[in-house]
């Protein structure tokens, strides 16, 4: 195992690792562009120099192994002048793009040259034009100019999706990175290479243009599209959400996300979330009343439900899906189960695909929490199918029905005819974060809140246990499912 | 009898349009353009502000200008309801009209705005605002304040084709 | 014992006092009805002060060589801007050399401190403090301006040029 000393200080670390590997493990910053943990090495930007000794001149960082008792230094004068040099030679046909730039706040660029830099630059040549804003497919764009060839996206595409979309062409300084004709990057990864890019050179069709790095704050949670429970960074402000990003997380997704996941921070934004009770009044002739208290409601439902436990315990269902969290289940499960109610069904939406996996991450499951589900259903030992469900609910059996609906509508492809289905009950209360019409004949609509507004443990198609918490609050009344069990709990007066 | 009183409420009303009689409350900053626009350079006196008087109940023009916090709220809140009827009101200043650059985001300020304590007729923006600003402030007022015509001009205006 | 000091002599008659301070008013008025043009009252709204080049007013967005806003929504002078007054929301412009444009710039002229702060930030003299002082209005009229009343209201004439141009510095290669 050999000992490396970097700036005084000493670690051993594994053969073969590289220097830079071990800079990281010690917390030295060494400026790089095209060196990422998850990608090969490729050695081309010339930034990660360092002074190693009984070396003569500057080595690279990233593809040098570390031997045993090297010693290396990397604030000398030395190293600090050619990182200037390196950088200005990026910089020569750069654009003067930053006020139109989405990178700029997170651009590496920046960050080196207020660090390194903060030179008087003494290029007389013109700039080389190149192509700006070329679509490279449904998600990505592209700007030929801005980008410096650290190839850290033709490895990515290469190496990770396999599928090799993007290349480097031509030579020289007129090298651009493109796609092959009738081949656009369209893989079901592609907005990595947005988050990869260190500069300006690739982003995101979703979130150009939205908004300025500077005005967002980020928090740490997990991705809810599916099983996987990949764990993400979601960027918002006072205006709603705005992008969720991947985090490192080895045993889990490693540095990568896939692009549908990225869309689901959308639905907890305001156009698309149920911002009031809706109730449907028989007595004002079917009429929709806004805005009731959530409290009041929930003490409303209460009282319904257990009129309905009286009559006939059989006549109460709920149905789940798999979207919430476990303590959620736990609680609302515990409560019901106390109040006599044994009908629970499990909404499986494609149980068919359950079981795909494509490789990298994406799951056939789009539930981040069936497992979860699963295993506190079988704490109660209740649980039952769709299909049961419906059978009942065309025999008329049920009277009344607690539905905990999906805050991730997009991949309930079938809601219309589900929601038929349910609507054959009697009294519908139909909970979820995000309003649809198709939702406007049940009895009650409450609001639920998103997952990034409540704490809890998602369990993954593994089996692992990953907790997320509270970040904002962008709905006032919104409640979660706990809360909602507790307030039923109180209500129909049963006992802890 | 009637007539006569009649007549002299419109004459009144005529004058009153160009003759304020102003109280004013200034703090800060605002108060030195404010004192400007009274003073021989930018002569308000011309356009009617004229009698500075010594106690609220004798005048109809609130000057509000500079800053108030929750600590005067009361007492603005007191001159108001004793000044003469109908009272206008010229709020000058970006404090008063909006509380900023006290009120942003993340500051806890105490800073509040003339329009939650007491309906506000003329606004002028600026920070502080020029004494023309303020002389403007004045013309706006007597305009909206100007009385419409008299049954005699209306007569005379349908009589006119 | 008393130690107020009464006044005595001349003062003691309170006449010649008020005489002296009247016979002062008396000569400026005379002086002022004959000598109207010496006077250096300002006589608001025909005569005007004459500002000067730099004087901090009412807001100008500058406009490129072909009318449009010269704007290019970075953000600078809202992140700048002390009292948070300026919303702007970009959008992407059809032409690939343009980029980036705003398709709402939003000034609250009640919070505005008149400051310069968003002039000094602009990166491409596309907001300028320009020369006509703020202006009073009705209480519940609108005081947000929007991109109209900031860059194309009738007093600037169909726009103020910029300063700086992109085209300039496509041509020298930069």
């Amino acid at each position: 195992m050999p000992k490396i000393t970097i700036n005084g200080q000493t670690i051993e670390v594994a053969a073969g690792t590289s220097v830079i590997q071990a800079a990281v493990k010690l917390n030295i910053p060494i400026a790089h562009y095209c060196w990422h943990e998850g990608l090969s090495v490729a050695g081309a930007c010339r930034m990660c120099m360092v002074e190693i000794e009984k070396v003569p001149k500057l080595q690279i960082a990233c593809n040098t192994p570390v031997t045993d008792g090297m010693i290396v230094h990397t604030d000398t004068e030395k190293v600090k002048d050619a990182v200037k040099w390196a950088l200005d030679f990026h910089l020569i046909n750069h654009p003067l793009d930053c006020p139109i730039c989405d990178q700029a706040g997170e651009c590496k660029l920046q960050d080196y040259y207020m660090n390194y830099g903060l030179y008087t630059p003494e290029m007389g040549e013109r700039k080389v034009k190149k192509a700006k804003a070329v679509s490279l497919g449904d998600r990505v764009v592209l700007d030929q100019e801005r980008c410096i060839l650290c190839s850290r996206c033709v490895r990515f595409t290469a190496e990770v999706s396999k599928t090799n979309e993007l290349g480097i062409f031509n030579r020289g300084d007129r090298s651009v990175i493109g796609t092959f004709e009738n081949r656009p990057l369209n893989n079901k990864y592609s907005v990595n290479t947005v988050d990869i890019c260190p500069v300006g050179a690739l982003t995101s069709k979703d979130f150009r243009f939205k908004q300025r790095v500077w005005f967002l704050k980020d928090f740490d949670t997990l991705c809810n599209g599916c099983s996987a429970g990949c764990n993400v960074v979601v960027s918002y402000n006072q205006n709603g959400v705005f992008r969720s990003r991947p985090r490192v997380n080895h045993d889990v997704n490693g540095y990568w996300m896939c692009d549908e996941g990225r869309e689901f921070y959308r639905y907890t934004n305001k156009e698309f979330r149920l911002e009031q009770v809706v109730e449907r009044n028989s007595e004002l002739g079917g009429a929709a009343v806004r805005g009731k208290p959530v409290a009041l409601a929930v003490q409303e439902i209460a009282g319904q439900l257990k009129n309905h436990v009286a009559q006939n315990p059989d006549g109460v269902a709920i149905v789940l899906t798999a979207q919430y969290t476990v303590e959620e289940y736990d609680a609302l499960i515990g409560a019901l189960t106390q109040m006599k109610i044994k009908n629970f069904f499990h909404w499986k939406n494609n149980e068919e695909t359950f079981d795909e996996f494509d490789g990298l991450l994406l799951r056939g499951d789009k539930n981040p929490n069936t497992a979860g589900l699963v295993k506190v259903l079988k704490k109660y030992g209740v649980g039952g199918s769709w299909k049961d469900f419906e059978a009942g609910a065309k025999a008329k059996k049920f009277k009344a029905a607690l539905v905990a609906g999906p805050e991730n509508q997009s991949v309930y492809p079938d809601l219309a005819k589900r929601v038929e289905a349910v609507s054959q009950c009697g009294e519908v209360i139909w909970l979820t974060s995000c309003k649809n019409d198709l939702f406007n004949g049940f009895k009650w609509q409450v609001p639920m809140k998103s997952f990034i507004e409540k704490e809890g443990t998602f369990v993954n198609h593994k089996g692992m246990e990953q907790k997320i918490k509270a970040g904002l609050k962008i709905i006032p009344n919104a409640v979660s499912l706990k809360e909602f069990a507790v307030g039923i709990k109180e209500s129909a007066g049963v006992a802890p | 009898m009637s007539w006569l009183t009649s007549r002299y409420e419109t004459i009144v009303r005529r004058l009153e349009n160009k003759h304020h009689f102003p109280w004013i409350l200034a703090t800060g900053c605002c108060s030195h353009e404010l004192h400007n626009a009274g003073l021989a350079t930018y002569d308000w006196q011309r356009l009617g502000v004229d009698d500075v008087a010594e106690d609220p109940t004798q005048c109809n023009l609130l000057i509000l200008a500079g800053w108030i916090n929750t600590a005067r709220a009361d007492e603005i809140r007191k001159v108001y309801e004793q000044m003469r009827k109908p009272t206008s009101v010229i709020a000058v200043g970006a404090c008063m009209l909006s509380g900023s650059p006290y009120d942003t985001f993340e500051t806890n300020s105490k800073v509040i705005r003339a329009a939650d304590l007491i309906p506000v007729d003329i606004s002028v923006p600026g920070c502080p605002p020029r004494p023309e600003a303020i002389l403007s402030a004045v013309i706006e007022l007597q305009k909206k304040l100007k009385p419409g015509p008299t049954a005699v001009e209306v007569l005379y205006e349908a009589l006119k084709d | 014992m008393s130690v107020v000091k009464r006044p005595s002599g001349k003062s003691k008659w309170y006449l010649p006092g008020i005489l002296t301070g009247l016979s002062i008013t008396i000569k400026h008025m005379f002086f002022n009805l004959l000598h109207r043009k010496d006077m250096f009252t300002i006589e608001y709204p025909e005569e005007r002060y004459p500002y000067g080049d730099r004087f901090k007013g009412n807001h100008v967005l500058t406009v490129k060589k072909d009318g449009s806003l010269r704007c290019t929504a970075c953000m600078l002078c809202a992140t700048y801007c002390p009292a948070e007054c300026i919303s702007i929301t970009a959008a992407e412009h059809d032409d690939p050399t343009v980029e980036k444009y705003p398709i709402s710039y939003e000034i609250d002229i009640l919070r505005c401190v008149f400051c310069g702060l968003c002039e000094e930030a602009c990166p491409v003299d596309a907001i300028r403090m320009g020369p006509e002082h703020q202006t009073a209005a009705l209480a519940g009229s609108n005081f947000v301006y929007d991109i109209n009343r900031l860059a194309y209201r009738p007093v600037l004439k169909g726009g103020v040029l910029s300063r700086v141009d992109d085209e300039d510095r496509h041509k020298r290669g930069i």
